[in-house]
């Protein structure tokens, strides 16, 4: 049925394609002789500042005749042309597109003098270093922010800077499916597909020159996915000339932030050379505990070699160091008086620390080779290595309390509830709970570090009760990435490419604090416990422990210990597009094949899963472990290889309307693999995977209408997709199983769609006034109930719900709705579901209507902006468990649609509404140097209720007095800094 | 323009904290200094010497069964830790002891001895704490329990009378809270090995009987009357004891709830299995009243594989035994209900003896079980006494566990009774009995300890030995019950090693 309509749809464009007149045939080889031609002068509209470097591209219809980049004095000229209509589509960072007529007569060169682009201002870009850190580790649940680049596009320009604050996901699309590349190499995650950010984050200058697709549209570097592809190009002669450096502080995220870059562009000698360094420091006013000591540094140099070889190379980094933020209930929220609080920090000997750190340092090498024999043929070429580490600090005990300040123990609500049903009965507790917590006690709101100093001191033999451990994730990733451009006639333009990337990153935890304790043993606090007979079951070692007669490691600070396994994968693939172009019409057709690959190899044999059976010395037991459909389920060695095919294809569609509009339409069918952490049950333990991984299906489509010129840019789009075959798994510990738990959903479909309008527009009454504004209009849900298999880190065999392993969830994709009465309840057990409607479950943790509206005037350097922004139909991120049968029915087995109701509704964020400003003013001092100050406030009406995700607990209150339903647990949440300011100061020579 | 610059400038960096650039310096954290214990002389200053009380006289301020008493007095009680949950066989709970007895703690948080050790004075201030009881039954005879230290008790809002009344049974409730406990214990010196409270060793046989009241010795011997009042100040109640010559009892003591999520009150019986030695004449000679349990306690995993041991076991029928048992017995047996032998095994002398059978009285009935019994094996016992066992009790009796469905309406889902248990396995506290001197003496560990699954040493179950304890005297409903702190406290140190290490 989607091919008639694509078929249909191409007809019908190529029909309107040949009615328009048919453009005269310019064959860029016999443009000899021909003595017409195009210049002007690239300048910024505000201030008429000239723009170098900015990108000319010569347009006949659909067709790109020539491109040329704009001298230091924003000069440029195209010359050979013959008579005719062009349009000159003129593109620069930091600027919105703008597109121009152009009619070349009688062989004159056409001095088009001033062409203006409309600048978009920012204080700074948006990088991974504008999200708070959210601590979600435990939780089950990931928070994977997304970055809109694309400074030419009106939509993405001011949705990118403005959305961010509330985390926005374009389209309520995963950050998976976001495809990030550098210099030609993907940079995804190879282990977990999650946008790269982080690894560049500080190095704005070196990392600004860069191109975007959006939605389902092809790239020169990749066919892409179905929501955008970026390439960074990241060598020395991308970087803007000239010695840089910025002074910024701001109040929401680090306080000061320094960074300088130099770079000489290409010089006459054919090198050039690039260097950009930062640093990033302190806090915040609104989340304690959340600091940064962060740096980065990039180094990068080129030397074209002759007219076809250019080598680049360049080596960066970004050490860094930055606190973590943890989500809370609304009820610890409420009594702290603050919706930021952190309970990750607490005092130590009257100094603030924060217990959760990341400490990353992964640096990334390339070298890069460009062939460009002639203007017919490209071709890129680039190794890249990425290696170091990435750690992450935690609490770890063994058979102590919980030290967290906010653990459910320690909440009024936990002693007493209004509700006699909750069994929770002491007024008085909760009383005492709740005056500790509003008289704000350090000791008992904050992480107590000093007691746990106290009990690590005291406890005996000086084996430490509380530490510190660090979870690393360490990687090594090669990547090689071919990809050309061949025009081999006319009108026919064909990319392609080839990759491969292998890869092996190591999971392992250290011993990174003793907290006054003088060691720690290497055993499973949890298995410890539950198996007190086995002691050989809590060894995590259990190699050591044999050899060393049922001794257990003794550790110290820097020790490997708890789990450590590698990951391999190994990804190749190769992809071809052509784009064909009529006059004004451009179609393009393009697929891609590729292997993916990864395994577990396991470094160390636990004692819970030894895969085999095995004789204890200590006890003179032979020990049988669980098992799994009968074999053995095994921690050390390699799994088994999980193996996918994976393909795609795309078609687009591209009109030309006259010299400043064009509407494009894509539609793409992809298949792709799953990631490692979507097979692998419970990597940490042992080598199952989840039986029968399917891969993911998805179809996009979208149809756009875009303009741009004479000030003005617009653009419109409609989307479509349906991703089917999803799969995740989620770790956070259970009560009820009294363990630590894996619920592995597979079966996930979601449709999105929706519509993404932008534009920017001079009022054309006030001189330098212009109206902007951003909406996106989405409905992002889920469309099927996946199915659930939970399995323990301390059992090989899956939890038996009734005698099934694997369980549907019933509710995960909506909730019926009930007929109620003239109160508004539902009628008590007989309540009748509304067959006629249902509450949908949506995409959680974007905004899904966002909206921005706002002005923006520039005269003479100085820049105003002021927009005012709506949010609303954002979700809470939701856990499987609450939606099963078992859930739902509760102790009694019995499901009325009261519990059902109150079980499984999606809560639903409050909509919000936010004012933002920003002024900002440059200097230029002797035609050269560049002096500037933009000064951005957000949120000015200082909304401290706005919600940026949070997530649903995965535990329930199963000791009721009645028995006949469980009770959830608070959710935790997010929010997002009240008023705040970032003050840029920056220059140039 | 300049001047703006620098003015914004300034502006920004004045907004700026000290603290949050804390971490950003810092390389390396100080450890925290070990805090002073505080001394006899200091807690003297504060208290003031006439708030100082004996346990013993605040022990004196409970006087009524059921009636909690909440301490507004300034008073101060000086004891010394002489338990310790390491083992999580003592759990939530603390005991102090002093030269004139000793008091339960309500501590409630898990893992205490992490703050307080074993040996640690404190100093506790009760003002505001409440003093009340726990494990008392109303009987005949004296069923006191033992008096706890903790918070006020929990009330729930009764709806019709428009009164806060106790939500259950609990006269007091744990302190849990960590703000109250700072306030409340000033921590101590911790005292060498040589200077702590020796466990009290001198105690008889007679002593425990008449602090106590005694159902087995009862039943065997004669009843006894006891004065309720005095027994409540029961000084030994709360004590670290020493026992020595502890005979093996065979007879344990277990209540299990095969659904956890359901009532498990005496209100209905569908959710209660027991394992205990029955009465006198309800008992049947030659069955193992240990139900094949020689460990201190039943962890999560052994109590699962006894369930499975009993699902598994094919139900012996009377034929398999032909051989051993008098063909009329049989029959008379089935003409009257009991069908196989696990039915036998369900039934009691005496109920059989009620029948008034012709040619089937008490005395046949026992011969047949001895004889089958004979004939089993020790694992197939087992298995099969835990098959039999009866769910419910009293007059709320159900059938044998491994024959009978579980009820749809209470339960929410039928399926085998052994099911339903396999769904929600968890560890199970056990009693083990002890004969010390001629009273009953009854050893409970929970299923949660370390060493619950030791087994008492083989020599004294085949009573070539006796067993010496160390742990807490404590009295449940009149009962005496040792909470041991750790297997090896028994000074069986060969057999019963301990896996705490």
């Amino acid at each position: 049925m989607t091919k008639r309509l694509i078929l249909t749809f191409a007809a019908a464009l190529s029909a309107i394609s040949l009615l328009a007149q048919a453009p005269q045939f310019v064959d860029p080889g016999t443009r000899d002789g021909y003595a017409g031609g195009v210049k002007g002068k690239v300048v910024d509209r505000n201030g008429r500042a000239p723009i170098e470097n900015a990108q000319v591209v010569l347009m006949r219809g659909a067709e790109e005749i020539e491109t040329v980049q704009s001298a230091q004095d924003g000069s440029f000229l195209i010359s050979s042309l013959p008579d005719g209509t062009y349009v000159l589509r003129i593109t620069a960072p930091e600027f919105l597109e703008s597109q121009v007529q152009v009619t070349v007569n009688d062989g004159y060169v056409k001095n088009m003098f001033n062409l203006s682009l409309t600048g978009v201002q920012h204080v700074t870009d948006v990088d991974d270093d504008s999200f708070a850190n959210f601590d979600m580790d435990d939780s089950g649940f990931n928070d994977n922010p997304t970055i809109l680049f694309g400074s030419n596009d009106v939509f993405n320009n001011i949705a990118g800077f403005n959305f961010s604050a509330v985390r926005f996901r374009a389209r309520g699309y995963s950050s998976e499916s976001q495809e990030v590349y550098l210099a030609g190499v993907k940079m995804n995650d190879a282990v977990t597909g999650y946008g790269p950010f982080s690894l560049w984050s500080g190095l704005n200058e070196a990392m600004r020159s860069k191109e975007t697709v959006n939605g389902v549209e092809v790239s020169d570097v990749a066919l892409g996915s179905y929501n955008g592809v970026t390439n960074i190009f990241g060598t020395a002669s991308d970087v803007r000339k000239g010695i840089r450096g910025s002074v910024l502080t701001n109040s929401a995220l680090y306080r000061l932030r320094l960074m300088a870059s130099y770079a000489t562009g290409q010089m006459d000698n054919g090198w050039s050379f690039a260097a950009n360094i930062s640093a990033r420091l302190g806090g915040n006013d609104w989340i304690q505990g959340v600091y940064y000591r962060s740096f980065a540094y990039y180094l990068a140099a080129d030397k074209v070699i002759n007219d076809s070889h250019k080598l680049s190379a360049a080596i960066f980094g970004t050490p860094g160091e930055r606190g973590a933020q943890m989500a809370s209930t609304q009820e610890v929220y409420d009594m702290m008086g603050d919706n930021m609080y952190n309970a990750n920090w607490g005092f130590q000997n009257g100094k603030l620390r924060n217990a959760r750190v990341r400490k990353t340092h992964e640096p990334i090498a390339f070298l890069k080779w460009d062939f460009t024999p002639s203007d017919k043929f490209e071709s890129h070429t680039t190794l890249l290595f990425r290696f170091g580490k990435n750690g992450y600090t935690a609490m770890d005990w063994y058979n102590a309390q919980d030290p967290r300040p906010d653990y459910y123990r320690n909440l009024p609500s936990y002693f007493y509830n209004m509700d006699p049903d909750y069994n929770r009965t002491n007024r008085e507790k909760a009383g005492i709970a709740l005056q500790n917590w509003l008289n704000k006690d350090p000791n008992f709101v904050h992480m107590n570090w000093d007691r746990i100093y106290q009990v690590n001191q005291m406890s005996e033999g000086g084996r430490s009760k509380y530490v510190q451990e660090e979870r690393r994730v360490d990687q090594r990733d090669l990547n090689l990435a071919f990809n050309f451009k061949y025009r081999p006639i006319q009108n026919l333009v064909i990319t392609g490419g080839l990759n491969g990337k292998v890869n092996k990153t190591e999971y392992y935890k250290i011993l990174a604090d003793l907290l006054g304790g003088q060691y720690f043993v290497d055993v499973d606090n949890f298995a410890d416990r539950d198996f007190a007979a086995m002691p050989s079951m809590a060894a995590n070692d259990l190699d050591y422990y044999l050899t060393h007669n049922g001794e257990s490691r003794i550790l110290h600070v820097g020790d490997k210990y708890g789990y450590d396994y590698n990951v391999h994968v190994l990804n190749a693939g190769g992809w071809v597009n052509g784009e064909y172009t009529i006059g004004n019409l451009d179609i393009n057709l393009g697929a891609r094949l590729g292997y993916n690959s990864f395994w577990r190899e396991g470094l160390v044999r636990k004692g819970l899963f030894p895969g085999t059976e095995y004789n204890d010395p200590v006890t003179g037991a032979t020990i049988y472990p669980d098992t799994r459909d009968g074999l053995y389920s095994t921690s050390k060695g390699n799994s088994d290889k999980a193996q996918f095919l994976t393909y795609a294809g795309k078609l687009g569609l591209n009109y030309v309307i006259g010299g400043n509009m064009r509407v494009y339409a894509n539609v793409g069918y992809f298949q792709d693999a799953p990631t490692f952490q979507q097979v692998f049950v419970s990597p940490r333990t042992r080598n199952d995977m989840v039986q029968d991984v399917s891969p993911i299906k998805t179809f996009s489509s979208d149809v756009n209408w875009q303009f741009s010129g004479s000030g003005i840019n617009a653009r419109v789009t409609a989307y479509y997709t349906t991703i089917k075959g999803q799969s995740k798994i989620m770790s956070a510990y259970d009560d009820v199983q009294n363990a630590f738990s894996n619920f592995a959903l597979s079966g996930m479909d979601q449709r999105n769609m929706g519509i993404e309008l932008g534009f920017k527009v001079p009022t054309f009454v006030v001189p330098n006034l212009n109206v902007q504004g951003v909406l996106a209009l989405g409905e992002a849900v889920y469309t099927s109930n996946p199915t659930m298999m939970q399995t323990l880190d301390n059992s090989a065999t899956p939890v038996n719900y009734n005698g099934k392993y694997v369980i549907e969830v019933p509710y995960w994709k909506e909730t019926p709705a009930y007929l109620r009465d003239a109160y508004g309840n539902i009628p008590a057990e007989t309540g009748i579901a509304d067959y006629k409607k249902v509450k949908k479950h949506y995409v959680p943790s974007t905004p899904q209507l966002a909206a921005s509206l706002g002005l923006n005037w520039n005269y003479n350097y100085w820049f105003v902006d002021v927009d005012v922004e709506y949010f609303d139909n954002a979700y809470l991120d939701m856990n499987p468990l609450y939606r099963t049968e078992y859930a739902v029915k509760g102790p009694d087995g019995i499901a009325t649609p009261q519990e059902i109701e109150y079980m499984t509704t999606q809560e639903k964020f409050a909509p919000c509404l936010l004012l933002n400003a920003s002024v900002g003013k440059s200097w230029y001092i002797q035609r050269k140097y560049q002096l500037g100050f933009s000064l951005n406030a957000k949120n000015l009406l200082n909304n401290r209720g706005v919600k940026t995700g949070g997530y649903e607990q995965t535990r329930m209150i199963d000791n009721t007095k009645g028995k006949t339903q469980y009770y959830k647990f608070d959710p935790k949440y997010f929010y997002m800094s009240g008023i705040n300011y970032m003050l840029n100061i920056y220059f140039r020579f | 323009m300049k001047k703006y610059i620098v003015a914004l400038f300034a502006l920004a960096v004045m907004a700026v904290s000290c603290r949050e650039f804390e971490p950003v310096f810092t390389l390396k954290y100080q450890d925290t200094p070990l805090d002073q214990p505080v001394t006899d002389e200091y807690a003297l200053a504060r208290f003031g010497a006439d708030a100082f009380t004996s346990i013993a006289d605040l022990k004196k301020l409970y006087v009524k069964h059921g009636e909690p008493v909440e301490i507004f007095d300034p008073i101060v009680i000086r004891g010394e830790v002489t338990s310790s949950d390491e083992s999580g066989n003592v759990y939530r709970e603390m005991f102090l002891q002093d030269a004139t007895g000793a008091i339960d703690f309500k501590i409630g948080r898990s893992s205490s001895y992490d703050d307080y050790k074993p040996g640690q004075i404190l100093y506790v201030n009760c003002n505001g704490l409440v003093l009340g009881e726990y494990g008392f039954k109303d009987r005949d005879y004296s069923g006191s329990g033992q008096l706890q230290l903790g918070l006020k008790r929990n009330m729930a809002m009764n709806l019709e009378k428009g009164e806060f009344e106790a939500a259950d049974d609990y006269e007091t409730s744990y302190i849990d809270l960590e703000p109250v406990l700072r306030a409340k214990v000033l921590k101590g010196a911790i005292l060498p090995a040589e200077e702590r409270i020796k466990p009290k060793s001198d105690i008889t046989g007679a002593q425990i009987l008449s602090y106590g009241y005694d159902e087995v010795v009862v039943q065997k011997k004669k009843p006894q009357q006891f004065q309720l009042s005095t027994n409540i100040q029961e000084p030994l109640v709360g004590m670290l004891v020493e026992l020595k010559g502890l005979k093996y009892g065979n007879e344990v003591f277990t209540l299990f709830y095969p659904n956890p999520n359901l009532n498990h009150t005496s209100t209905d019986g569908k959710n209660r299995v027991f394992l205990s030695l029955p009465n006198q004449d309800e008992q049947w000679e030659s069955y193992d009243y240990t139900y094949g349990v020689p460990w201190w306690a039943l962890t999560k995993l052994r109590f699962t594989k006894m369930v499975e041991g009993a699902k598994n076991v094919v139900a012996p029928k009377f034929s398999d035994y032909a051989d051993v048992l008098d063909a009329n017995v049989i029959k008379a047996l089935q003409d009257n209900g009991i069908e196989d032998v696990v039915d036998l095994f369900a039934t009691t002398p005496k109920a059989i003896a009620d029948k008034k059978i012709t040619g089937l009285g008490a005395k046949e009935a026992q011969d047949a079980v001895t004889a089958i019994l004979g004939k089993m094996d020790p694992e197939t016992r087992t298995q099969v006494e835990w098959f039999t066992l009866v769910v419910g009790s009293g007059s709320d009796k159900y059938g044998s566990m491994g024959k009978i469905m579980t009820d749809e309406g209470f339960f929410g889902v039928e399926m085998p009774y052994l099911d339903m248990i396999l769904t929600y396995p968890s560890a199970q506290s056990v009693s083990q009995y002890f004969d010390y001197q001629g009273s009953s003496v009854a050893i409970r560990t929970s299923g949660y300890a370390r060493f619950a699954d030791v087994e008492i040493p083989e020599s004294v179950r085949n009573g070539t030995e006796t067993l010496d304890v160390v742990g807490i005297l404590g009295r449940y409903e009149g009962s005496p019950q040792i909470t041991l702190l750790d297997a090896w406290l028994s000074s069986d140190t060969a057999h019963s090693k301990s896996i705490i290490k």
